[in-house]
């Protein structure tokens, strides 16, 4: 293979000068003349219908508007869809009466200036008439008080693949463990906001740091009831996201306020509101057992999952089909049965979340793997060897194929890199009195894209201009990653030109070609990537052709470099710009081509986690000492962008296993509601997170890359508690294990 | 001078704006906590004494038998400040422990024992050490009390609206002391349960007399007599032994006997007490 | 009432609310919007600026407070269109991603090594305990300041 120049390396990213000197412009940093600033009032009460006095309000000086439910049309929506074919339960309303939890909306207070806003906030007189809240899922299941029409079910569907109860007959032993994930918080470190404004050829615009600028521009126009060609939905720069600005939540209302007042009105939140007024992941208990022979080998596997929800039901299917199918793509079961069912609850709703299902449906199965080995007296990795599935596996549900599976080799070079089987033997001899050490791993998977489930496809414009550069638009969304510019490494690579001179368009719906599903779902490399690729590929085909239609030259001895195309037996240079001009002259045909591009295949990331922890028996509190991050990536595009995504993943992750959750009491109440109470994992409590990348080659993918970024918060927190689990001896499946956790544990064995 | 926010620049001056001072009117000294505060809780109409460049509140003095710590002293200066370490390492401990180096650097000691914060990290510190509180109205009029009663609950302390906390005083001692913390996170998180201890040492590295006190137990730290007992006679180079375990248990069922909390913090105090103890071996290199 | 104070070298002089916060005054009154808003109240560090030589969080302090005082935010650190030693290390190693927490990281490193030129990996760690990042894992971070010391250490 020719060897490559821009893909593979870990090239800097162009947007990092301006954001490393503080010029980066985000949603909260732009000002327009006469613009408006809006916030919205959040219910402090978990359900209960609301009457607003704003007579007061009104009166401070500045205040524009004040909405309430009284006055937004009453169009339902589901903030969840990404495009009209999806239809789903449709209960959200962009201002609400009745609150639904802690933290919904129920007004905006418009007017010049944020003081004037927050001013007219604090004079609102808002009455709760309290209904009885629903607080977890054991309440919920109950049916006793019911949030919406007949049960707090929302959603419920099961898998089969084989027949589960034979396996069970079959079995030596059948391991069974319960275990709980929490609702976790984005913690994007900028707040959400939107910016609504028209612009001179009157479209309603909505600039926004979003993940879907269809998605958005769907529920603007459905909401408003305005032609969705209408409605601009431009994506700005992204202060973070991790799913959390997914799907829209201050979008429609932002975009009503515009539409009345046809003025510039800038909605932004804080952290408090963040917090509790947007989505969380998704909270769930999972039961699941596995039926093993004693040579090790997994016969079948019944996993149950009851998911939290939350009060409307956006992703409430999603997330929970998510969850299972993941089930079916690590290892190698021939029967297996997944039970999903969703809830509503009063507590904040769902939303998509890194990961989306795959973190928690890891978290407690690969604590049962690890306690199924132990039951076999196996090496847990040993063990999983035995299992996991291989190259060219078949997923047994009928989705698209696992691709070019590479997890063996993970857990294989991680084992020897770890040296795993040194520090599980040994380790435990350096406990003491105080502080119990151990090794823990576990191995996870996600996917590339949605094929399989939904459309997933691109359209991608793509020119040469006459002076070299090339501009590529399509409709992407750089959540933070660094997604531009690893598209412009195989924009580059394909085009064979610099690339500093080539430019890629992030999603701007009134500009940008169509993208059927935005930037989640770990699609962006694989599928735009791909798409880009093959894009390149063909308008540098058009390129070449038009040189030896217009040189006379036998496309054999064509050759190009660096911008720069020639005719290998001829000393003569062109420039692509001279091509591109001489082109347009003669054949009155322009250097570009569009195409549509549909994702090929949908194979499975994977990645296997190994982790040394040092265990406070007396606090609590967990030192993670050690952590090798291994992933089967196909192949790295930039390996600096690769490993900050890992690492990143890893933060997520470790929080997920220690300190993660949102405190939700009986009320309702959320009591995690600031970075005080809601502990990130901070500088002194993240270990060097090291990284091995496998690489090798995954068929369909953009020069072999496959997805990463949601694959690299999966198997983290699973592999902290099983290395707690093994310090301690114990079988903690509660996620995250706080020191309280702990500590109870303990208590219990009485150790 | 803007008629919502002051910056007296004498004590002459001070007097005056304590003298009109009302409910609606806040001292900043630092302002980590107080800013937060108010937008909390949505209080938009509110005027601010702002005494954190009042150079006379910003010395630390040492005298012959004693130290005065000017209440705007910040905990990045009691951190970095050798003399405090030489006399009251806990109190340096304690300040290096509280927050992250933004708060530390404008965080004041004042601060942090009007806030009267549960879990306030330098408030065990001035009880066991016995500070006095030295106290200004806005005549000029001194009043020194014990930090243990100006504290009187969660937030709340004995001063009165026209008054301000000048300096806090501490004797200077022979003892050693140490500071250790319980957060749910290992730095820049608030105290689940924290500590002083305090102690005269004997011979052999032999603990003659110890003050303990634990925070977050109770609306304030509160003085805790049984380990106290059980660690006198007690040779540092050892580690705790199951009846000192056991005692420590009983001092926070003692002190907590109803909430949920005591359960974890029994056994966390354990290693609380271990922590305080290992910083004493580690400062008198045992 | 009028507060005068030196920003990024240049006297500064503005009648303002003396209780708006030193956060908003930067990026309202001054359009200096480098320095961000993460949680409101001290814990993310994404508002980090140097004021007199130490890192603050600008959202728990009232412009009030600083007046005559000496402040650094982010866009001061250019100096003659080359970036500060700190801005050079973060972009090379990838520090870098969504850029939210970056300016305020920025700053601590940089008030840490106006005090401590070559920091030790546990000083810079404590350095950026009170700078929140999600995307990072602070890995790349805390190798950018790394780098900066090696760098010296070499040149001695």
């Amino acid at each position: 293979m020719k060897e490559l120049k821009y893909v593979g390396k870990s090239l800097v990213r162009e947007d990092s000068y301006d954001k490393a000197t503080g010029k980066t412009i985000y949603v909260g940093d732009m000002k327009r003349t006469d613009m408006l600033y809006a916030k919205l009032v959040l219910s402090e009460k978990a359900h209960a219908d609301i009457e607003i006095d704003r007579s007061e309000a009104m009166l401070v000086e500045g205040i524009e508007a004040i909405y309430t439910h009284e006055d937004v049309p009453k169009v339902f929506y589901n903030s969840a869809e990404w495009y009209p074919g999806i239809k789903g339960i449709r209960d959200e309303l962009i201002l609400n009466n009745r609150a639904r939890f802690v933290g919904d909306r129920i007004a905006l207070v418009v007017g010049s200036s944020k003081e004037t806003v927050e001013k007219a906030i604090s004079k609102l007189k808002i009455i709760y008439k309290e209904l009885k809240p629903v607080i977890g899922l054991k309440q919920a299941r109950k049916d006793e008080v019911i949030i919406k029409e007949n049960t707090n079910l929302a959603f419920s569907k099961s898998i089969n693949v084989g027949n589960y109860e034979e396996a069970l007959k079959k079995a030596d032993y059948v391991i069974k463990d319960i275990g709980t994930t929490p609702k976790v918080h984005h913690a994007a470190i900028e707040p959400h906001v939107c910016l609504a404004e028209f612009d001179y050829q009157g479209n309603l615009v909505i600039c926004t740091p979003c993940q879907v600028a269809t998605q958005v521009q769907m529920h603007v126009a459905n909401v408003l009831n305005i032609p969705l060609n209408k409605v601009r939905t431009v994506k700005a720069v992204m202060g973070g996201s991790f799913g959390g600005k997914s799907q829209p939540i201050l979008e429609p209302i932002v975009a009503f306020a515009a539409w009345k007042l046809n003025r510039a009105v800038l909605l932004y939140m804080d952290r408090t509101d963040v917090i509790t007024g947007t989505v969380s992941r998704n909270a769930t208990e999972i039961a699941v057992e596995t039926a093993v022979n004693k040579e090790g080998k997994i016969l079948g596997r019944k996993v149950e999952v009851r998911v939290d929800g939350g009060a409307y039901n956006t992703n409430a299917s999603n997330v929970t089909m998510a969850l299972g199918k993941k089930l079916y793509r690590l290892y190698d079961i021939p029967n297996q049965t997944f039970e999903g069912k969703a809830y509503y609850t009063n507590t904040l709703p769902g939303g998509t979340c890194r990961g989306y299902g795959s973190p928690q449906g890891h978290a407690v199965t690969e604590v049962n793997i690890d306690n199924i080995a132990k039951k076999l007296n196996m090496d847990p990795c040993e063990f999983r060897l035995l299992n996991l599935v291989d190259e060219g596996a078949k997923d047994l549900t009928g989705a698209p194929e696992i691709g070019n599976a590479k997890i063996k080799e993970c857990v294989k070079v991680g084992m020897e890199a770890f040296n795993w089987k040194e520090k599980r033997d040994t380790i435990k001899n350096k406990s003491a009195d105080r502080y119990a050490y151990g090794v823990g791993m576990a191995c996870g998977t996600h996917g590339n894209g949605y094929k399989g489930a939904y459309p997933d496809f691109t359209n991608v414009d793509m020119r040469i201009y006459a002076d070299e550069g090339a501009i590529v638009k399509i409709g992407v969304h750089d959540l933070g990653c660094g997604t531009i510019t690893t598209l412009k490494q195989i924009a580059a690579e394909t085009l064979d030109i610099n690339m500093e001179k080539i430019r890629i368009t992030e999603a701007d719906t009134f500009v940008t070609p169509y993208d059927s599903a935005g930037t989640q779902a770990s699609r962006v490399t694989y599928v735009c990537g791909g798409a880009i690729k093959e894009a390149g590929k063909k308008l540098k085909a058009k390129l070449i052709n038009a040189f030896c239609k217009l040189k006379n030259v036998p496309i054999e001895n064509v050759e190009t470099a660096n911008g720069y195309i020639y005719d290998k037996n001829s000393t003569e240079e062109h420039t692509y710009g001279d091509i591109v001009t001489e082109y347009e002259k003669h054949f009155s045909e322009s250097m570009s081509i569009s195409l549509e591009y549909k994702s090929p295949a949908n194979p499975a990331s994977f990645a296997a986690f190994f982790a040394e922890v040092k265990v406070d028996k007396y606090t609590g509190l967990v030192d993670v000492i050690d952590c090798l991050a291994v992933h089967d990536i196909g192949r790295a595009i930039n390996p600096m962008l690769v490993e900050g995504q890992i690492q990143g993943g890893a933060q997520f992750g470790l929080g997920m296993a220690l300190y993660e959750q949102m405190k939700i009491n009986k009320n309702g109440d959320v009591k995690s509601n600031s970075f005080s109470k809601y502990h990130i994992i901070n500088s002194t409590s993240m270990p060097k997170v090291k990284i091995i990348l496998i690489e090798d080659n995954e068929p369909y993918g953009p020069y072999g890359a496959k997805s990463v970024g949601e694959m690299a918060t999966v198997a983290p927190a699973p592999a902290i508690i099983n290395a707690i689990n093994f310090a301690l001896d114990t079988n903690i499946t509660t996620f995250p294990a706080t020191p309280e956790v702990i500590v109870n544990e303990i208590l219990k064995k009485g150790i | 001078m803007s008629s919502n926010y002051i910056a007296p620049k004498n004590i002459e001056e001070l007097c005056m704006v304590l003298k009109d001072k009302d409910d609606r009117t806040h001292i900043i000294a630092g302002g980590t906590d107080l800013i937060i505060n108010l937008r909390k809780k949505g209080i938009i109409d509110y005027k601010i004494i702002d005494i954190s460049k009042f150079q006379r509140f910003k010395t630390i003095d040492f005298q012959e038998d004693r130290i005065i710590i000017g209440s705007c002293v910040t905990m990045i200066e009691l951190e970095n400040n050798e003399e405090i370490k030489k006399y009251i390492p806990a109190l340096t401990s304690a300040a290096y422990s509280l927050g992250s180096t933004q708060i530390r650097n404008k965080a004041t000691i004042g601060g942090n024992l009007v806030n009267a914060s549960q879990s306030g990290d330098t408030i065990p510190v001035l009880f066991a050490y016995d500070a006095d509180v030295r106290i200004m109205n806005s005549s000029n009029e001194y009043r020194y009390e014990k930090a243990s009663d100006f504290v009187s609950g969660i937030g709340q302390t004995s001063l009165r609206d026209d008054e301000i906390i000048t300096s806090i005083i501490i004797k200077k001692s022979d003892s050693i002391s140490a500071f250790s913390k319980i957060g749910s996170r290992k730095t820049v998180t608030i105290s689940k349960i924290n500590c002083c201890g305090k102690f005269d040492m004997g011979e052999e590295d032999r603990i003659n007399n110890a003050i303990i006190y634990l925070g977050a137990v109770g609306v304030k730290p509160v003085r805790s007599d049984l380990i106290e007992n059980e660690l006198i006679g007690f040779k540092l180079g050892q580690g705790l032994n199951d009846g000192m375990k056991k005692v420590i248990q009983l001092q926070i069922e003692n002190a907590i006997p109803n909430r949920n909390s005591k359960h974890y913090k029994k056994v966390a105090t354990i290693g609380l007490i271990e922590d305080m103890l290992s910083q004493v071996r580690g400062d008198l290199r045992i | 009432m009028i507060i005068k104070l030196m920003v990024n070298d240049k006297m500064v002089e503005r009648d303002v609310d003396p209780t708006k916060r030193l956060l908003d005054f930067l990026r309202e009154d001054l359009n200096l919007t480098g320095t961000k808003e993460g949680c409101s109240e001290g814990e993310c560090g994404a508002c980090t600026v140097i004021v007199n030589d130490k890192a603050v969080a600008s959202c728990c302090v009232l412009v009030g407070q600083v007046n005559g005082d000496n402040i650094l935010t982010i866009e001061g650190l250019e100096k003659n269109g080359e970036l500060d030693i700190i801005q050079k290390a973060f972009i090379e190693k990838g520090a870098i991603q969504c850029g939210f927490c970056t300016p305020g990281m920025i700053m601590s490193c940089k008030a840490l090594l106006m005090k401590n030129p070559k920091p030790t990996v546990d000083e810079i760690k404590r350095s950026i305990e009170g700078n929140l990042c999600r995307c990072t894992g602070y890995t790349k971070i805390i190798e950018a300041v790394q780098q900066i010391v090696e760098e010296r250490c070499n040149n001695e």
